[in-house]
C-alpha cells in the first residue's frame, strides 16, 4: 500500500467513525463492507459520502459512489480523482 | 436537467407505442418496466398506454443486491403474471436469462434509438378506443417481490381520483411539482406523474438515487422551478434537514405544501424541518399530511392547505388499551392525517368487522368511487382484504373529529424508506444463519433517534460461545442481498432471554417493548 493510501484511509475511517457511531475504527480495514457496519443504509451512505467530500474537498461522481465494493475501492477513488488533478 | 415539452413526450410515448404494435402487443397485454429514472421510464409507460396494453413499473435492480436472488425472486413474480414485454436494458436481460434457464419473455431494450422517425397514424393506436373501465396499469405493492399484489386500476378510477385530489388540495393551472419519488411507487406515480399529466402542468422529476446522495437537489429545484407542491414520506423531511450545510438558505416561498405520505407522520419530524428552514420561507402551515395506497389510487384522506395540522395527545395508559383520551400533560404525540377526500368513506372496525365509535383504535377500512377491484390474478388475496365493498387496509388508527389519525399496522409489515417488509421474512433469512437458534429472533421496526426513519433490528437467541460480531454481519450481508435492506442492529441474545406470548409464539411487540426501553 502507497503511503499516499494508507492516509486516505486513515481520513476515511475518521469520517465513518463520525458517521457510524458505534464504529470502532480498528475495526476498519479497506476490505470492510456496508454490512459489516451497524446502521450503514442508503441515507448513512450519503452521509458518509458527503463527509468524504467535505474531509477531501472534492465531489465524488455518483455514478460510481453507490456500487462501490468496500471501503478500498473508495479510498482508490479517492486517490485517484487526486491523481487527476493537475 | 433535461426540458420536455408534452408534444415532445407525447410523440416519443407514441414512437414507444409503435415498437410494441412491431413487436405484436395486443390490448390487455401486460408490460412491465424496469428501468433507470430516465426519461425513458415515462415514454415506456405511457407508449404501452397507447398501445392499449397494461404497463407495470418494477424496481430497478439495487447494486447491493445479488443479481441471481433478484431475478429468481421476480420470476415467482412472472409465472403468476404472465407478462408479455419486459421493457429494461442489455445488462438486465444477460442477467435473467443466466439466472433463469426457461426465462422467454420477449424484451425491448430502451434507448434513444426507439425514438428515431416520426411516428405515422398515431391516432388511431388501440389505446385511445380503450373503455374508461378497462384496464389501465397494474400498480405493484413494494416489499418482497415473489409477494407483490398488482393492483388493478382502470382509466376512470385514475381520472375521478385525480379530480377529487387535485380539488382537496386546490391544486390548479398555476402549481408545479417537484419530486424525486421513484414512480413504481402510488406517491411518485399518481402524485406526481398522473397528477401533473392529467392536469397539463410541470413536473420536475429527479433520480430518486441522486436525491439521497445529494438531498439539496430537490430545495435547488424548488427554488429554481417555483415549484408549488412537493410530496415527501416522513424519513425524507429528516434526511433533508440532516443533510444540507447548517448556514445555507433557499428561496422556498413558492411552495404551497409539502405532503409528508406513505410512512407514520412524526410531530417532531415536522418541528425540526419548520425550525430549519423557517428562514427559507417555510412556516407549519406549509407542512400537511396524506394518508394514501394504491388500493384507492393514492389518497384516502389529506389535511386542509394552509392550516396547521391538527395533533391530538393522547394519554400513554388509555392508549396501550386502545383508546384516545387526550392527556392532562405530555401524551404520546399523534398527527392527523386529516378527513376523507370527496367521495371515500372511512370507517374503524374492530376485531369482528363491527364499526367502532372515535377515539377508539381498530382497523382502517376504506369505501369509495375508485377504490380497486382486485389485484391481478390473485383471487384469495382479493377476498381477504376486500369485504362487501370495504378494503381492510391492515392500518390500525382511529377517528376523532371527522379526521383520522393513524397509530400502526395490524401485521408484521415494517415500513423503511416508504418500502413495505415483512418482519416474518427478516426472521426467516436470521433462522438461515447456523449460530442463531432456530425459530429464535425477532425482526422489530424501531425509530432511530439520528434519523427519524424506522429502522429494522433483529433480536436474537445466540448459540453460546459464538462470535456475535460474526454472526450479525452474516445476517446483514443475507438480508440487504436478499431484500435489498440494510438491518439496523443485531443485537445478540442468551438462550431464553426472547418473550414469549401465552400461546408460547416469541412476542414481536413484547419484546420490542423491551428493546426500547433498554431491558433486552
Amino acid at each position: 500500500m502507497l503511503p499516499e493510501s494508507s492516509n486516505t484511509l486513515a481520513r476515511v475511517v475518521k469520517v465513518m467513525v463520525r458517521t457510524f457511531p458505534t464504529l470502532q475504527a480498528k475495526s476498519v480495514t479497506r476490505e470492510t463492507v456496508s454490512s459489516d457496519v451497524q446502521g450503514w443504509d442508503s441515507l448513512s451512505h450519503s452521509m458518509l459520502i458527503m463527509g468524504v467530500e467535505e474531509e477531501f474537498g472534492m465531489e465524488l461522481p455518483l455514478g460510481e459512489v453507490y456500487a462501490l465494493a468496500d471501503v478500498g475501492a473508495l479510498v482508490d477513488l479517492i486517490d485517484r480523482l487526486n491523481a487527476a488533478v493537475p | 436537467m433535461e426540458h420536455i415539452t408534452f408534444d415532445q413526450l407525447y410523440r416519443r410515448s407514441c414512437a414507444y407505442a409503435q415498437h410494441y404494435a412491431g413487436l405484436g402487443i395486443q390490448p390487455n397485454d401486460l408490460i412491465l418496466i424496469i428501468l433507470k429514472h430516465t426519461p425513458h421510464l415515462f415514454y415506456a409507460y405511457l407508449g404501452a398506454m397507447i398501445a392499449g396494453a397494461i404497463p407495470s413499473y418494477l424496481p430497478f435492480p439495487s447494486p447491493k443486491q445479488r443479481a441471481d436472488l433478484y431475478w429468481e425472486d421476480h420470476d415467482i413474480l412472472f409465472k403468476r403474471i404472465q407478462p408479455r414485454m419486459l421493457v429494461t436494458y442489455e445488462e438486465n436481460l444477460t442477467a435473467a436469462t443466466q439466472t433463469l434457464p426457461d426465462f422467454t419473455i420477449p424484451a425491448l431494450i430502451a434507448g434513444d434509438d426507439i425514438l428515431e422517425g416520426r411516428p405515422s397514424g398515431s391516432d388511431t393506436f388501440p389505446g385511445f378506443a380503450r373503455s374508461a373501465d378497462d384496464i389501465a396499469c397494474l400498480q405493484h405493492s413494494s416489499g418482497t417481490t415473489s409477494l407483490k399484489k398488482g393492483v388493478m386500476l382502470t382509466h376512470r378510477m385514475i381520472l375521478d381520483h385525480v379530480n377529487a385530489y387535485n380539488e382537496s388540495i386546490g391544486f390548479g393551472e398555476s402549481d408545479s411539482i417537484a419530486s424525486w419519488l421513484p414512480l413504481y411507487h402510488d406517491m411518485g406515480f399518481i402524485a406526481c406523474f398522473m397528477g401533473s399529466l392529467l392536469s397539463g402542468t410541470h413536473l420536475v422529476a429527479l433520480d430518486p438515487f441522486e436525491w439521497v446522495m445529494r438531498p439539496r437537489t430537490l430545495l435547488d429545484a424548488i427554488q429554481r422551478y417555483r415549484s408549488t407542491f412537493c410530496w415527501l414520506p416522513n424519513f425524507a423531511f429528516s434526511h433533508i434537514a440532516n443533510a444540507v450545510p447548517a448556514a445555507e438558505r433557499w428561496d422556498l416561498s413558492s411552495i404551497r405544501a409539502f405532503i409528508n405520505c406513505s410512512e407514520p407522520c412524526k410531530g417532531k419530524t415536522f418541528d425540526r424541518f419548520v425550525e430549519r428552514f423557517a428562514e427559507s420561507g417555510i412556516t407549519a402551515e406549509k407542512l400537511q399530511i396524506c394518508y394514501a395506497m394504491a388500493e384507492n389510487v393514492f389518497g384516502v384522506t389529506q389535511t386542509p392547505l394552509g392550516l396547521r395540522v391538527n395533533e391530538v395527545a393522547a394519554e400513554a395508559n388509555a392508549f396501550s388499551f386502545g383508546e384516545v383520551v387526550p392527556a392532562d400533560g405530555d401524551g404520546i404525540r399523534l398527527m392527523s392525517c386529516g378527513p376523507p377526500i370527496a367521495g371515500v368513506e372511512v370507517e374503524i372496525r374492530d376485531e369482528s368487522g363491527n364499526c367502532i365509535p372515535d377515539g377508539h383504535i381498530g382497523e382502517i377500512c376504506v369505501r369509495g368511487p375508485f377504490l380497486f377491484s382486485g389485484y391481478y390474478k390473485l383471487p384469495e388475496k382479493t377476498a381477504e382484504k376486500l369485504r362487501g365493498g370495504w378494503y381492510y387496509t391492515g392500518d390500525m388508527g382511529f377517528l376523532f373529529g371527522g379526521e383520522l389519525f393513524v397509530t400502526g399496522r395490524k401485521d408484521d409489515m415494517i415500513i423503511v424508506a416508504g418500502r413495505n417488509y415483512y418482519a416474518h421474512e427478516i426472521e426467516a433469512i436470521a433462522n438461515t444463519i447456523p449460530q442463531v437458534v432456530p425459530g429464535r429472533n425477532v425482526a422489530i421496526g424501531v425509530e432511530d433517534s439520528l434519523t427519524d426513519a424506522t429502522a429494522v433490528v433483529v433480536l436474537a437467541e445466540c448459540v453460546a460461545g459464538t462470535d456475535s460480531e460474526k454472526i450479525g454481519r452474516a445476517l446483514r450481508r443475507e438480508v440487504v442481498e436478499k431484500l435489498g435492506l440494510a438491518i439496523h442492529a443485531f443485537v445478540p441474545l442468551s438462550s431464553g432471554r426472547l418473550v414469549k406470548t401465552t400461546s408460547g409464539k416469541i412476542s414481536r411487540s413484547k419484546n420490542r417493548e423491551l428493546y426500547v426501553a433498554g431491558k433486552l
